[in-house]
């Protein structure tokens, strides 16, 4: 099959990037540059009043880790190999064991102070908003636990990496910086990732699937303003004995905006996000059925002083925006407080020493839409109001 | 005994202390005027550039760019990003917090499509640093002490 070719064309480079990595360190007295070194680790604790949301956190769950340990070697100037390995628990949404994060080969041909292209391979980030390439390491994030609304924890291992192709850029335009990534290549799915685009969780699964994304971000005076948009296609067959769904298509399309300000102390973020799902003879033969969901959060943020962060969001989530009460959710028996959720949050990030980083918050959610089904597979014991506490613990290097 | 003085008496004294503060104001001006002045951005002698813009500052220091006009390999050295030379760097020289940059380096380190500058402890550790590494650039707030560095105009 050509996308069997594809697929491990793309392993093949990820592996020669780990083998070259080997190789690196091994010669690496002799290397002008050594490999550069990185990790990070995170604990977080979870509790819910209803719900579970990262274990069984309704009795305090500590199911929420993130291991990750990577290298880079830059070969030369142009050329930098660099993989990285990572172990995530985050309750029954993550998968077993250690798992290859990315590992890719970056070449780049032009390197300008005002303008670079240059091309990416292997297992790679997916260029996708703001947060999506480091939503693993906490320093990174605004929060413990980033907008469910488009970053839901439960979808991580959805979108998130790819065995792909990637055309990068930059180009100084005045005061503004223009970078752009445009993206060839597949998901690596694994059975419980491919379940979540399965209409109502059948057993079913993706095959010869096809991604498509493309991110422009505009950053004004250094990043004191950044815009963004990210579009992506997605097609995929699903495989599926015919009982409750059937074998069909699935091709999703969204795109997400972004917008991000900085005054003093003071951040903005904003960004908006809508994905079309369409199924076409997957509920029925012959016919197509299709859901937009809708989502959006505001999010500012304060530093207090170097060491201390504090933040306040709005976050919202519509499964189906022509459906936003869920009706639809009880045709596969799901409650329909599934087909949306609206939370509030508040929180704190303190760096108490240098990469440490301690973390905070409250969240009060109204729905369950961003909630793993997984973890909440009986309908009747979902509750539509809920509230989650949680801390955060994490050390980078 | 005087137990008033005139007022021309009481002109020369207020004359006197304005001008002693005068003189102690704009020296202090003076003083902290050179202390500002004294960040240096500095690099390796064999770097051709004398001075950069503040756009190429940013591209070499958030670590896009890797090559000096010439083809010369750039190594950034930093310090802390809680050191007071760090920070007065970061915003004077880029007019960018701190965190800013961190945020540009955490993308490049933990996506895996770049790297992070070298952090050094010190301004003696950076001063030897790049002294002993050809094409690298970074910034000290004291004298320049060795001959294989020199000081990069930022504007």
């Amino acid at each position: 099959m050509k996308r069997f070719g594809r697929l491990r064309f793309a392993n093949k480079i990820g592996l020669l990037c780990g083998c070259l990595l080997l190789a690196g360190n091994l010669s690496a007295q002799s290397c002008k540059e050594d490999i550069r070194w990185h990790g990070f680790f995170s604990q977080g604790i979870t509790y819910t009043d209803e719900n579970n949301f990262f274990g069984d956190s309704q009795n305090t769950s500590l199911d929420f880790r993130n291991i990750g340990f990577g290298g880079a070697w830059q070969a030369h100037d142009r050329l930098l190999f660099s993989a990285q390995a990572i172990y995530r628990d985050a309750g029954q949404t993550s998968p077993e064991g250690v798992k290859i994060d990315y590992a890719l080969a970056n070449y780049s041909l032009i390197n300008r102070f005002d303008f670079g292209f240059g091309i990416r391979a292997g297992r790679v980030k997916n260029p996708y908003g703001f947060y999506s390439e480091t939503r693993d390491v906490a320093a990174t994030r605004p929060s413990v636990i980033l907008p469910v609304s488009i970053y839901a924890p439960a979808f991580r291992d959805v979108f998130h990496s790819s065995d792909s192709l990637i055309l990068t850029g930059y180009q100084q335009l005045g005061d503004w910086l223009v970078n752009f990534d445009v993206l060839r290549g597949a998901v690596p799915f694994d059975k419980k990732s491919e379940r979540l685009l399965i209409p109502g969780m059948q057993p079913a699964s993706i095959e010869d699937d096809r991604l498509w994304a493309a991110r422009s971000i505009w950053e004004y005076d250094g990043g004191r303003m950044r815009l963004g948009a990210t579009v992506i296609n997605f097609e995929a067959d699903i495989d599926t004995q015919p009982a409750i769904i059937f074998p069909g298509d699935l091709e999703v399309n969204g795109y997400l905006l972004s917008f991000e300000y900085n005054w003093e102390s003071f951040q903005f973020v904003s960004e908006y996000q809508r994905n079309r799902f369409t199924y076409k003879g997957v509920i029925a033969p012959g016919l197509d059925t299709s859901r937009e969901s809708e989502a959006y959060y505001l999010q500012l943020s304060h530093h207090v002083n170097e060491n201390l962060k504090v933040f306040g969001r709005y976050d919202l989530y519509y499964a189906d925006r022509h459906d936003k009460s869920g009706s639809n959710q009880l045709l596969f028996g799901r409650p329909k407080s599934d087909g949306f959720s609206e939370s509030y949050a508040v929180g704190a990030q303190y760096h108490f020493a240098s990469d440490w980083l301690l973390a905070g918050e409250f969240h009060l959610f109204n729905g369950t839409g961003a909630l793993p089904v997984i973890e909440n597979s009986v309908a009747a014991d979902v509750k539509e109001n809920w509230k989650l506490f949680t801390l955060q613990l994490s050390y980078k290097f | 005994m005087q137990f008033q003085k005139q007022p021309a008496q009481w002109r020369g004294v207020l004359i006197r202390k304005l001008w002693s503060t005068l003189v102690f104001t704009s020296s202090l001006l003076f003083v902290s005027a050179l202390h500002a002045e004294t960040l240096r951005v500095i690099a390796h002698a064999s770097v051709e550039e004398a001075a950069l813009s503040r756009n190429t500052a940013r591209a070499i220091f958030s670590m896009r760019l890797k090559q000096w006009s010439d083809g010369q390999s750039i190594t950034v050295f930093v310090l802390p990003d809680s050191h007071p030379v760090h920070r007065q760097f970061s915003r004077e020289v880029l007019s960018l917090f701190p965190h800013q940059l961190r945020r540009s380096w955490d993308r490049y380190v933990y996506s895996g499509i770049g790297t992070a500058p070298i952090e050094v402890e010190s301004e003696e550790d950076m001063q030897a640093r790049i002294g002993a590494t050809p094409g690298s650039i970074g910034y000290i707030q004291k004298e320049i002490m060795d001959e294989k560095v020199r000081t990069l105009e930022v504007r």
